[in-house]
């Protein structure tokens, strides 16, 4: 049977190699393939092996016929890039990022201005508390994360664990600032309430209303902000988590061979006449 | 240009895909099955060496031709395909196009005095 970590290292070699090649596309593909390759190595190896053949040479033979040369991986690739990689590639990268991030920008823009246009619309920024700024700029921010990392997740289909961590971590921290804001100023907006009933208010009610209004607006922001947000954490680190499992999986089945060391290696074989497959 | 003519990347793509479709008429299999068994049918005339394989299959399987499931056996989980019915009557267009195209290729080829032995 084929076991990378046994001593065979051209089928290992070849597997890490195409591991390096697929990292572009999207999880569950390029697990799916590289667990298709192993599996078929694996067999046609066990079956060679069945008819007489020395192990090394049956693994070296299985991953000969199996594991894609570079123009068939081109192919494979090329089948199943994303989308927007694919329409996106004749941009030049620095633009593409250029229009993404004004992209982002404008979307967040525009989502901010719909719920200033929204309160505003129904009276509730005539007197707001002032935290309700700062819990304004904690949402904008959730929502560029919770957009960015979504972006990098399912459309640039980019996994690497360090920027998907980070996004990550900074939309749930943004998400819990957001209440504990709202939650001080409440209190201290309660404080100016209690200084203001002191001063002898002729009539309180109005004085208690606008506060109520205030303090429910506040609130109800901030909490929005951090169910939302906590939701897309939630959903983004699910596939995150799904995205590092596939990984995990794939450098069981390479064993030994590090992914990171690969590309130090010989190039694939070269191209047969054979390969009629574009 | 006719509406008939042949791209011959096309037709070499064509010889693939319909390989595949035939190896799998007869059951489910796994990609080097496929490759083992289109060897051993066509006498070695065809070979689908270094993952040529693998392009075809999961094009076709995009297209609903061809149908993919994992198989978790003693070992590690393993692909299995299986031929569709869209699959089956691709396959069978697939060949009578193949037939037409491969005609028309051998009359150039032999020339009009040609005579058949």
């Amino acid at each position: 049977m084929f076991r990378p970590e046994s001593g065979r290292p051209d089928a290992t070699l070849a597997l890490a190699r195409v591991a390096e090649r697929v990292r572009e596309l999207h999880h569950p593909v390029r697990t799916r393939i590289l667990l298709e390759l192993a599996g078929d190595v694996e067999a046609l190896t066990a079956d060679l092996q069945g008819m007489g053949m020395p192990e090394h040479e049956a693994s070296r033979q299985a991953a000969e016929r199996v594991v894609p040369s570079s123009a068939a991986l081109d192919a494979l690739i090329r089948l199943h890039l994303p989308f927007y990689r694919r329409v996106s590639a004749p941009v030049p990268d620095s633009t593409l990022r250029r229009w993404e991030r004004g992209t982002l920008l404008l979307v967040t823009t525009l989502l901010l201005g719909a719920a200033l246009f929204f309160l505003g619309a129904h009276g509730l920024l005539v007197n707001p508390s002032p935290f309700l700024w700062t819990v304004l700029v904690l949402s904008g921010g959730v929502v560029a994360l919770a957009l960015a990392t979504s972006f990098r997740l399912f459309v640039l289909r980019d996994h690497q664990p360090g920027t998907v961590g980070r996004g990550l971590g900074a939309l749930l921290s943004l998400s819990g600032i957001a209440p504990i804001v709202a939650g001080v100023g409440a209190v201290t907006d309660l404080w100016g309430l209690a200084g203001a009933l002191e001063v002898a208010v002729a009539d309180p009610v109005p004085v208690l209303t606008a506060w109520l209004i205030r303090e429910s607006v506040l609130l109800t922001t901030a909490l929005l902000t951090a169910v939302t947000g906590g939701l897309v954490w939630f959903l983004l680190a699910r596939e995150a988590a799904a995205i590092r499992g596939g990984d995990e999986e794939v450098q069981q089945t390479l064993g030994g061979a590090r992914l990171a060391g690969v590309e130090s290696q010989p190039a694939t074989p070269a191209l047969t006449p054979k390969e009629t497959e574009r | 240009m006719s509406e008939d003519a042949v791209d011959v990347q096309a037709l070499a793509r064509g010889i693939n895909e319909a390989l595949v479709l035939a190896s799998l008429r007869d059951g489910e299999k796994h990609g080097y099955q496929i490759s083992l068994d289109v060897e051993r049918e066509s006498a070695g005339r065809f070979v689908l060496q270094h993952g040529t394989l693998y392009p075809i299959l999961h094009r076709l399987e995009k297209e609903g031709v061809i149908k993919g499931r994992w198989e978790k056996g003693e070992g590690r989980r393993k692909k299995l395909y299986r031929l569709t019915r869209s699959g089956r009557s691709r396959l069978a267009g697939e060949a009578d196009q193949l037939s037409e195209s491969l005609n028309s290729l051998l009359r150039l080829l032999r020339g009009p005095d040609h005579v058949p032995a």
